[in-house]
């Protein structure tokens, strides 16, 4: 019994040093502090937001096309099946 | 030596100030989650302790209170992370200090069964973790007081008309 809350009094803390690094490392509980800076980088560019979701589009159009490409290069070809085609 | 009853009287009035503690923390305008959840938990362990105190014997009386202040720690850390609160400065010192009372309880429980089965030899030693333990929840109010983030002159500014 008195180890068994040893052994709670151990655990209680673990919990809390997980929860707290939780917290420090989660973007959840830094809210307003994102929200802060991305209003200063707005002030700053204006287009920030913009030109960010554009890289964005470019980097997922790059990625869809490599995934076809990669798609096609694992099928095996069989030519005589596209010629009667 | 503490007598009983000024030890109960003590008690009552941490109670009161638990209670304050909670009106404060819940009245107040920016107020501090997270204070609320400890203060409120503290605030219904207060009151579920005095049926839970006759429940024990002499074996298991101190194992009780510190399982009971570190289920008091759990609920709060599990009710944290179940509606996205950050811990507050505050909050993390009241879990120090409430940390420190499991462990003197852990310890006054090892010589009081253990080591020497009675009550008698070691009143000494008692009535001392009794005194830290006051002492602790008063820092622990103190804490919560401070982290409630009351703003004494919006608070109470009007009374300074009355003088």
């Amino acid at each position: 019994m008195e180890i068994a809350i040893w052994a709670f009094i151990v655990f209680v803390l673990v919990a809390l040093f997980k929860t707290l690094k939780y917290e420090k490392s989660n973007a959840i509980y830094n809210e307003k502090e994102l929200l802060k800076r991305y209003f200063e980088i707005k002030t700053i560019n204006p287009n920030y937001r913009i030109s960010y979701l554009r890289d964005w589009e470019k980097h997922a159009v790059n990625v869809l096309e490599e995934e076809i490409n990669s798609k096609k290069n694992r099928v095996v070809q069989l030519k005589s099946i596209d010629d009667i085609k | 030596m503490i007598s009983l009853e000024l030890g109960y009287f003590i008690a009552k009035f941490y109670l009161a100030g638990y209670f304050l503690c909670f009106i404060l923390s819940y009245k107040n305008k920016n107020r501090n989650l997270s204070n609320l959840i400890i203060t409120t938990i503290a605030l219904v362990n207060c009151i579920f302790n005095q049926y839970l105190k006759e429940a024990l014997d002499f074996y298991t009386f101190y194992l009780g209170a510190a399982f009971q202040v570190l289920v008091l720690l759990l609920i709060s850390l599990i009710l944290h992370l179940y509606f996205r609160i950050k811990h507050e400065k505050s909050t993390i010192l009241v879990y120090g200090l409430y940390i420190l009372i499991a462990i003197s309880f852990m310890v006054i429980h090892r010589v009081r069964v253990v080591v020497f089965d009675s009550d008698e030899h070691i009143l000494w030693l008692i009535n001392a973790q009794s005194a830290f333990t006051l002492i602790l929840y008063f820092l622990s109010i103190c804490a919560l007081v401070y982290g409630s983030k009351i703003l004494w002159k919006s608070q109470f500014g009007r009374l300074s008309s009355l003088f």
